[in-house]
This record gives structure tokens, sequence and C-alpha cells, in this order.
């Protein structure tokens, strides 16, 4: 019936005799596991559904498809104009929309709204268009499930890559030409396989989405009490004759993390008795009570910290002074090549310091390298989405202007005001609020996954420790590029 | 009971063999693929010649500063009463080519600085992307089609097999 309900977590083998064997004796005999395992989840806030006006837009028949009509619309005129409109970006009104405003609005709705954005991407519309047209309705392959998260965070690297080696935020054609791919995979997969199987286990945004809205202040759970005594088969999971399946494959009844529903209401529309709840919650707050780590998150949270640097660096003015003394030093003058190193080493660096991190700790608190580095990592999300933010708002509030004049100017309207909305000074303070805001939460969310999984005052402090500083060396890294004044993209 | 069981084979069985309803899907499926293709061919085709027309509209202009009877806004016809040197006013159309310095790569993004802006519609093949688009959708939405009708079939011929078999009993 349900995927997720299938997956049971297997057994590890046993080792047969090394210190390992003698860690996991250890740990199996720890107090902390048992006391872990019996924590209470999340506790719920107000649900908003008990509002009217709420509980009436979210089982409405035109909820989301009333807000993916339009999205839809301004998607083609943005495909329209990277393909066919001016060749430089500063003339697009496709690169402004996409790069200036969608982009770097991105992270703050994952924040406010959870993975909201997926259940109005004109891509899943499109996916549910070919589904109801040709769909032969395949079920996902078993390797898409497995390895799903690495090959988003393959894609997500990849395409951050191909951006600063051919070219894509900067050319309107190479964003293009993104787009046309990813309509072709989102094509591929409504054909063939069910529901979204494109936007859970492969869209790159899709991943990022996942890991950002554990921040997010909305969280859909189902009511378990309710749920016990449900007779309707999965409707909320399975659909209905009227109301389609879950399309990210999430089943509410044990649905502990907002990573996976993007608040489409099919269940909500589903339920036949009213079990669905939407709570509004604090900031990170999933984070706390995160109970089933999986390193490929935490390995996405990294590259995306490593991604934000990389990009911040690329556009400090001493980048090209950089790249003209590594083309002397080096004598190699294809910018790929540099490039290429470079990137290797900026997503590598927060990657090897959370490893170095986790090697630290596992040696206080007793339980391996890998498990730190699963669960820890999360502890880096908050910053993580601060830091992308505080990137994304250089461009949306120092480019934003050009958003208007490409606009205007495609509509026969004159913008001649400067792009930015706000002066250099107030982007700064905006930047280091958020950084601080994202040190805060990353910061608790370390010390509240340690106090949930560990009991021993000793266990906790050789845990926060070595996290603690690893937020605070990332923190500073980002405070100091922060610093200098970045280039347009525009 | 039973007659609701034949009623019901009788209905798979005219519709595995061919119906109104299956031709139908079959139309539609093939009508929305060879519609893809036909829009990204054509479309591309125009939008290419569309650029064309474009990038050939200011050497046209040269050439016929007035012609009659056009909409085109008013090109000056006595250049020579104005100072060469004027901002705007250079319709030659090249624009000073500052030189790279040394010390910068010339493949390096961001460091081109021929000013050439022909040159980006040249790198833009919009016919052949496009229409490769087109036919891969085209073709992937057929042979989902394709695959769909015979998952379809199979299933109601499973189905008819169990129901007779049922019957039987």
């Amino acid at each position: 019936m349900s995927q997720d309900l299938q997956a049971r977590p297997k057994q590890p083998s046993r080792p047969k005799s090394s210190p390992r064997l003698n860690r996991a004796i250890k740990a199996r005999t720890d107090p902390d596991d048992a006391r872990f395992d019996q924590q209470p989840g999340e506790p719920r806030g107000r649900d908003i559904l008990k509002n009217r006006y709420v509980s009436a837009l979210m089982r409405s028949r035109w909820y989301p498809g009333a807000f993916q009509i339009p999205i839809a619309a301004v998607f083609g005129l943005v495909a329209y104009e990277l393909l066919a409109g001016p060749p430089d970006a500063h003339d697009n009104a496709g690169t402004a929309l996409m790069w200036v405003l969608w982009w770097p609005l991105l992270p703050l709705l994952y924040v406010l709204f959870g993975r909201l954005w997926c259940a109005v991407c004109p891509f899943a519309a499109l996916s549910d268009f070919v589904q109801k047209l040709v769909g032969v309705n395949r079920p996902v392959p078993p390797f898409l499930k497995k390895y799903g998260i690495w090959i988003i965070d393959a894609t997500f690297l990849a395409i951050t890559w191909a951006d600063h080696v051919f070219g894509i935020v900067e050319s309107p054609w190479g964003s293009g030409i993104l787009l046309l791919l990813l309509t072709s995979a989102v094509i591929v997969s409504g054909a063939f396989f069910q529901r979204r199987t494109f936007c859970r286990y492969l869209c790159f945004l899709g991943g990022l989405s996942a890991n950002y809205s554990r921040t997010g202040m909305l969280a859909l759970r189902a009511d378990q009490e309710v749920c016990a005594t449900c007779t309707s088969k999965a409707a909320c999971y399975n659909g209905t004759d009227t109301v389609a399946a879950c399309p990210l494959f999430s089943f509410p009844r044990t649905m502990d993390s907002s990573a996976n529903c993007n608040l489409c209401a099919n269940c909500i529309k589903a339920c036949p008795n009213d079990a669905i709840t939407i709570t509004v919650r604090k900031p990170t707050k999933e984070l706390w009570f995160l109970r089933t780590p999986k390193i490929e998150e935490s390995f996405l949270a990294m590259a995306i910290m490593g991604i934000v640097i990389i990009q911040n660096v690329t556009m400090l003015p001493g980048w090209t002074d950089a790249l003209a003394w590594m083309n002397r030093t080096t004598g190699i003058t294809s910018y790929p090549v540099i490039f290429t190193a470079v990137f290797a080493v900026g997503v590598s660096i927060p990657v090897a310091l959370l490893t170095l991190a986790a090697k630290v700790a596992s040696l206080g608190n007793l339980e391996s390298t890998f498990k730190n580095f699963a669960r820890f990592g999360y502890s880096l999300i908050p910053l993580d989405v601060a830091a992308h933010l505080a990137h994304n708002m250089f461009h949306l509030l120092a480019e934003g202007g050009s958003v208007i004049s490409t606009v205007g100017t495609l509509f026969g309207g004159h913008y001649s005001g400067s792009p930015a909305l706000v002066g250099n000074g107030t982007i700064q303070v905006l930047q280091y609020t958020l950084l601080a805001l994202g040190l805060i939460g990353s910061l608790y969310t370390l010390r509240a996954i340690t106090h949930r999984r560990y009991l021993t005052p000793a266990r906790r402090r050789s845990t926060i420790l070595p996290f603690s500083v690893l937020i605070g060396i990332l923190t500073a890294l980002n405070v100091v590029m922060f610093m200098y004044p970045m280039a347009h993209r525009m | 009971m039973s007659r609701t069981i034949e009623q019901e084979i009788e209905t798979k069985n005219i519709r595995l063999t061919g119906t109104a309803a299956t031709w139908r899907r079959r139309f539609v499926v093939a009508s929305v693929g060879a519609t893809v293709a036909a829009t990204a061919v054509l479309g591309s085709l125009m939008l290419t010649s569309h650029q064309e027309a474009s990038a050939a509209t200011p050497l046209s202009a040269a050439v016929v500063p007035m012609a009659v009877g056009s909409d085109s806004s008013p090109t000056p016809t006595n250049p020579g009463s104005m100072p060469a040197d004027m901002p705007g006013m250079d319709m030659s159309g090249s624009t000073p080519t500052p030189d790279p310095t040394a010390s910068m790569p010339g493949d390096m993004p961001g460091m081109d600085m021929s000013g050439s802006s022909t040159g980006a519609a040249a790198n833009r093949p919009l016919a052949p992307v496009l229409g490769t688009f087109g036919g891969g959708t085209a073709a992937v939405l057929l042979t989902a089609g394709m695959m769909r009708r015979k998952d379809r079939a199979a299933n109601l011929i499973k189905k008819a097999a169990r129901i007779s078999g049922r019957a039987k009993k």
C-alpha cells in the first residue's frame, strides 16, 4: 500500500569481533537509546484549518489550480523571453524574473510556507497533465528510491558547476536550455512513472526545498487517534475517485517531517474523517525533534553551504585577481579547469569540516562518525538557509529594479531608475541580521538534538563543542564574504 | 448476476477489439504528439526568421533610409550636419572595443569585451534545439501512449479471464 510504510529499517548485520563491535554493544546497552525512542514527537501548534477561510481555500477544488494557472503563464513568458528575447541578460525580462525575483524569494517561501511552491510549480502541473494524457503509471524504480537524493545532490552540484563554466544565470539562452532540459525530464517522468516521481526523487530544487522546508513554519500532520479508527484504506495516500493521490508519496498518518509535503491539500480533501491538521510552528522546530537522520540529506545541506560559499567567492571583486594569480602560478589558462578545481575545494570544505567535527564528537559521544555526520548535519540547515537568503537578498535588493525595467519594457513601459531598491548599507545590515538568526537557529537546533539524544552532560558537551565550532567557522566565513561588495547578475 | 458478468465481458471484449473509444484515444495521442512536434518546428522556424529579420533591419534601414509609406521612426538623412562624435549618433554599427588586458584570459566568462552582439544571435540555434525538444517530447508521448494502451489491454484481458473463470465455476 504505502511505499513509506513498506520500507522497514533493516537490522544491521552484526560484526564478528572488533573495536566497532565493542562500541556497538556499548551503544546498544546505552540507556540513551531507550530514552531516545521514548521521546515524544514534535508538539502540535494551533490548527489553522479551523479557520474557515483557510479551510475553505484548502478544500476548494480550485486549489492549487487557481495559483498554478497564472504561475504557468508567467513561466511561459519567462521561457519565451529566455529563448527568444534579448540575448543580453541585462535586458532580458526572463533572466530578471527568474534569477533576480523568483530564485532569491524561493528560500524565503520555504521558511514561511514550507514546500508550498512545489504545489504550484508549473513543472508539477506539466507532469500531472502529461500523466493524465498518456501516463503509464509505472511504480518508482527501486534505485530511484534508494539513490534519489544522491542523484539530486549530484544534479545540484552539476548545475552550479555548469552555471559557472557554460554560463546559465548570466545567459538567457543558457537559462532557457536549462528550462528545456528540466521540462524534458518532467515530461519523461510524468509519462512513464506514477504521481510526481520527478518532484520527489529527481528535482534538484525539490531536494533543496525538502531540506529547507524542515525549517518551515507550516506543518501538515494527521491526528493519530482519528487515523487509528480510519476504515477508508488510506484515502489520504491513495486518493479517492474525485481526489488525486498524494503526489509526493507521503502518508500523513506516519509523517513526521514536512520535507515531502507540498501542502497540495489532496489529503485534506480525501480524508473522510477530517483528521488532517495544518499547524503553525516556530521556524526550524522540526529539526529539534529529528528522529531518523539520513546522511544524504546532511550531505546536501553541506553541499548547499559549499555552493553558497562558491557563489559568494566568485562574485567578490578579488575573484578576477585570484583567477589571474592562478593563471600566472599554474600556467593554466582554461577557466573551466581552474573553476572545477576551485569548485571541488569549495564544496569539499563544509563536507570535510563536518566530517572532522563528527569524528571529534564521536570520540566523546561514542557514536560513529557516520551517525554523527548524518544527525548533526541537520543542525546546519538553519545557517544554510540564512546564508542562502543573505546571498540572494543582495540580488533581490541590489538588482530588483531590473525586474521593473525589463518587464516594463516588455509591455511598452519605461523605467530609468536605479536597479538597486535599497542602499548597500541596508543590504549588509539585513544580511548580517539573517546570518545572526541562522547562527542562533543552528546553535539552538544543535542543542535540542543533542539534549534529546544524550542524557549525560559529558556526552552532550563533547557533541556540542565540535559542532558549535564548525557552525562558528562557517558563520565567520559568510560574515567575511558579505563584507565585500558583490558583482551583479544583470 | 451472470447476465452482468456477460455484459461486462462483452463490453471489455468490444474495447479490446478496437472500438471508437480506442481509436479516439489513439487519435488524441497521435494528434497531441504531432501538434507538439509541429508547434515546436514551426515556432522555431518563425522565431529564427523573426530574429533574422530583426538582425537585418539596421542594414535595410541604412540602404533605404526613408521607405515610402513606412511607419518606421524617422532616420536622419543628413548626417553631415551632425557632429560625428555625438553620443548615440554613430550608426555605423560598430562600437569602440576595449582591448583585453594581458592578465585576462580570453575564454573566461565575463571577459569577452569584443562588444559584438551579432554573435549572440548566431549562438542561439533555436530551430535545432526546439526541434529536438519537440521531437523528443512527441516521441516520449507517443511511446507512453502506446505503452498505456498495451497495459490497459493486458489488464482487461486478465480481468476478462478472471471474470469468465468465475462465471464457469
